[in-house]
């Protein structure tokens, strides 16, 4: 009888005998050369050491800093929510000089606030300020939204080896510019191909891009080729909203019952928040373009923003009102602020900010930002 | 975890160290089982307890059932050790799905049936340690094989990481007796697994997921009839994706295994080479169709009960095959449309064996053409979604798809299909009568030095989204 322990039957593998030796040196020393051109390559395309890529930032980015709530000592007193527009609309620094505390980023693009606001006020005992950014449409989704499912699910509970993984992608993103969502091979080739299509096929090239350099603390800036009005990937961009845009505007029954739909889901919210002596702002982002033109043409002012806010028993701004928080501000493709703009949203909000929380609520705002935090 | 992965990487590299630091052997095994245990904990901890379960049953059964003499007593051990093993296997994998099936059978008596609502998450790869801890078992039960003397290298055997998920399916006989010696490997085995290494991942993360992932993905997931050149090209994708993906996995198992100094068996042998379908299956996934044969088909009597009975006993082993495969009837039809084509590839043997042309270049180029697009249509059902996904496809591949069907593939991705599609069979069919380590025999160190580099360079700047390899759902 065959044994388990006898190596008699053991099919012991040919090997062939080759200088391995040198085999590898001369592919170890070309590896060396192609990944330190790739990441020239990289760079000078403006991919560039730091950027943590958008994926990372929506998801397993945005789980870190949620859990951050849960702990007992957070410190935190502002938070962010909404979508991308309240991504790249902050610059953490500037609002932490103007605020006196760090706001923590938890707006996720393609997302609506719902879900992430229901999920702090219920299940946390945060009671500081969260200033909500509202992009008309995206945020009257009360789901999961594009990216939030991911992002909840990494928040739930990432199996260990996802958890590793990240660690050692971000220690990596830090110091290579090629690891970059907008820089693997397959995404450069699609983003540039250029063929003939048949009819109806969707254009690859409008798919894949890079809207952001998505950076520690959730830090969010438009990535410098987009800025450029004209060029080829802000072109790609406006492509791509295109896509969403061309639809038929939704009809006035349908825009008054977002409106309801937001407020039975929000009020009760921010009434509990607010209870336990925290408040919520709603801030309602600027567009401009094609996305300003749908937002008129289907009046989302007046038959979805007004009594929406109105419903929600919450301060609220709309940058719409503000020029110096819209038309003044650069929209580079219509939905999101550049670099510079960032920093001027940043500086302006404040201040109106404190002053519009005063005339409604006839208090300061600081009172929630500077109490002390009763989950420490 | 996977091997596809940044953590597998620093994972690997403290095995390697640890595996070539001057501890006994016994302390080397040790940190094996240990990194095995740990690869596997990777995924979801509690799971781990099931490879325990198994472990243990298997080694107290065999050891009583090789000791046993009493024909009764040796059958009962191993009921118990296949009901434990198939019971975790069933609960898990098939929980949902036969109780979704008993809802639907009393509801067509009339019966409204209330659903607990399970919510059952499958352990990675335990199709494949239940099936090679099984193995053992079975081998003492038919006294293949004698117990091993040492729990601990049979615990390494149910756990060895680089197959422990996704095969190869190793026999006892194979590995077992491997860790009861010290094995490092030589420097050529070090250079020749780190290759084999990259040719893997290379399959899985250039070709599989960035060649022909997004083809097969996209026709796939219509919602839609999509027209008769996309049907073709969204399957002939697949096939070129499982493939490499697969066999990128069983390769990079054969290379991290070989890095260690351990040999692990082919589990491919160029298969879209193949001519007819018995030929087929000795090339694809070689350690399940062997499992297969000699635990099921030939237990069942094999061929040797008349044709009839071999006819039934190839079906019954192929359909169970397939269901091994997922829980869902798609996966039954696979196996039995593979348990068909076997079943007339025999009957047309007997009847025209010794034909004149049979034997002409010319009919076996037509039979293989035939072969690889068989197996194409099975991939339609192994792959769809559901059997009205499987239908749309399959009309649409005989040119039934309605006018208005859609055409979803991008030129971009039209050319990729093709190319390395083409590629692909080339290469099968230049392999077809040889294997890769007599080329690889043949070819000078700095031909295999820039092979490597274009490789391992390819991976590194597709980066890789760290998708799953498909078989880690079996």
């Amino acid at each position: 009888m065959p044994s388990s322990t006898s190596s008699s039957e053991v099919p012991y593998r040919q090997i062939p005998e080759r200088d391995w030796g040198r085999a590898w040196l001369i592919c170890v020393a070309l590896v060396v050369v192609g990944v330190a051109g790739w990441e020239v390559k990289a760079r000078s395309m403006q991919h560039l050491p730091g950027d943590y890529d958008g994926y990372t930032n929506f998801t397993t980015q945005w789980a870190e800093e949620r859990s951050a709530l849960d702990g007992p000592d957070h410190g935190v007193r502002v938070l962010l929510l909404g979508s991308s527009r309240m991504l790249w609309a902050a610059d953490l620094d500037i609002l932490e000089q103007a605020l006196g505390t760090r706001p923590l980023q938890l707006a996720i693009a393609g997302t609506g606030p719902a879900l992430m606001l229901q999920g702090i006020v219920e299940n946390t005992e945060f009671d500081g300020l969260v200033l909500v950014g509202v992009t008309p449409f995206l945020f009257n989704r009360l789901d999961e939204g594009f990216f939030g499912g991911d992002a909840l699910r990494w928040y739930e509970g990432a199996s260990p080896s996802e958890l590793s993984g990240h660690k050692l992608h971000s220690f990596l993103s830090a110091h290579f510019g090629f690891l970059d969502d907008g820089f693997k091979l397959f995404e450069l080739i699609d983003h540039y191909s250029d063929f003939p299509e048949r009819e109806g096929v969707w254009d690859l090239s409008a798919g894949e891009w890079k809207l952001g350099r998505h950076l520690a603390d959730r830090q969010t800036d438009m990535w410098g080729p987009v800025e450029v009005a004209g060029s080829f990937d802000n072109e790609q961009i406006l492509a791509f909203w295109m896509l969403g845009l061309g639809r038929e505007p939704e009809p006035p029954e349908r825009m008054e019952e977002m409106a309801l739909t937001a407020v039975e889901f929000f009020a009760p919210l921010v009434a509990k928040l607010r209870a336990r002596g925290g408040d919520v702002v709603f801030i309602r982002m600027p567009g401009s373009g094609k996305y300003l033109q749908h937002d008129l043409a289907t009046r989302y002012r007046e038959l979805t923003w007004d009594p929406m806010t109105e419903g929600f028993g919450a301060v609220s701004i709309n940058a719409m009102d503000y020029p110096e928080l819209s038309s003044e501000l650069e929209i580079p493709e219509w939905s999101h602020l550049s670099r510079r703009s960032q920093d001027d949203f940043s500086r302006r909000i404040v201040p109106l900010l404190e002053q519009r929380y005063l005339e409604v609520r006839g208090r300061s705002i600081h009172e929630i930002i500077d109490a002390p935090d009763r989950s420490e | 975890m996977l091997f596809n992965s940044l953590t597998f990487v620093v994972f690997f590299a403290i095995v390697l160290a640890l595996h070539y630091s001057p501890f006994p052997w016994r302390a080397k095994k040790t940190n094996l089982l240990i990194a095995s245990y740990l690869f596997y904990a990777a995924w979801n901890p509690p799971f781990v307890v099931l490879l325990w379960i198994s472990t243990l049953v298997d080694w107290f059964v065999a050891k009583k059932m090789f000791v046993e003499q009493r024909a009764a007593r040796r059958r009962f051990l191993l009921i118990l050790s296949i009901l434990v093993n198939l019971g975790i296997l069933g609960f898990f994998k098939y929980g949902n799905f036969l109780l979704e099936n008993w809802v639907q059978l009393v509801s067509l008596a009339g019966v409204e049936w209330q659903t607990p609502g399970w919510d059952i998450v499958l352990p990675v790869g335990i199709s494949f340690y239940t099936f090679q801890t099984m193995a053992y078992s079975l081998d003492i039960y038919l006294k293949r094989a004698e117990p091993s003397k040492s729990f601990l290298d049979f615990a390494l055997f149910v756990t060895f990481f680089p197959q422990l998920v996704a095969g190869p399916i190793v026999r006892p006989t194979h590995l077992i007796p491997q860790f009861a010696v010290p094995h490092v490997a030589s420097l050529r085995q070090l250079g020749w697994g780190l290759g084999l290494m990259i040719l893997g991942i290379f399959q899985k993360v250039v070709v599989a997921d960035g060649l022909l992932a997004p083809a097969a993905e996209e026709v796939f997931g219509a919602d839609t009839h999509v027209s008769f050149w996309d049907a073709w090209l969204g399957t002939l994708a697949f096939s070129g994706q499982i493939f490499c993906d697969f066999a990128g996995y069983s390769t990079t198992a054969i290379g991290v295994a070989l890095t260690l100094g351990f040999s692990l068996p082919n589990n491919f042998r160029f298969p879209y080479a193949a001519i007819g379908f018995s030929d087929f299956w000795r090339r694809w996934h070689i350690s399940l169709s062997t499992w297969l044969r000699d635990y099921l088909y030939v237990p069942l009597g094999g061929n040797r009960k008349g044709p009839g009975r071999t006819y039934v006993n190839l079906m019954v082993t192929m359909l169970l095959g397939g269901l091994w495969h997922g829980a869902s009837w798609t996966f039954v039809v696979w196996g039995g449309l593979h348990g068909l084509y076997l079943a007339v590839e025999r009957l047309l043997k007997a009847r025209f064996a010794g034909a004149a042309i049979a034997k002409t270049w010319l009919f076996r180029i037509w039979l293989a053409l035939l072969t690889y697009f068989l197996v194409n249509l099975t991939w339609v059902f192994f792959r769809a979604e559901d059997f009205g996904m499987a239908w749309r496809m399959i009309t649409a591949m005989f040119g039934f798809a309605p006018e208005d069907a859609g055409t979803p593939l991008p030129t971009l991705w039209i050319i990729q299909v093709v190319a390395t599609i083409a590629a692909m069979v080339a290469i099968h069919w230049r392999m077809r009568d040889t294997d890769i380590e007599t080329v690889v025999q043949k070819a000078p160190a700095w031909l295999l030095g820039v092979t490597l580099a274009a490789m391992l360079f390819l991976i590194i700047i597709t980066q890789g989204s760290g998708n799953a390899f498909i078989y880690f759902q079996f």
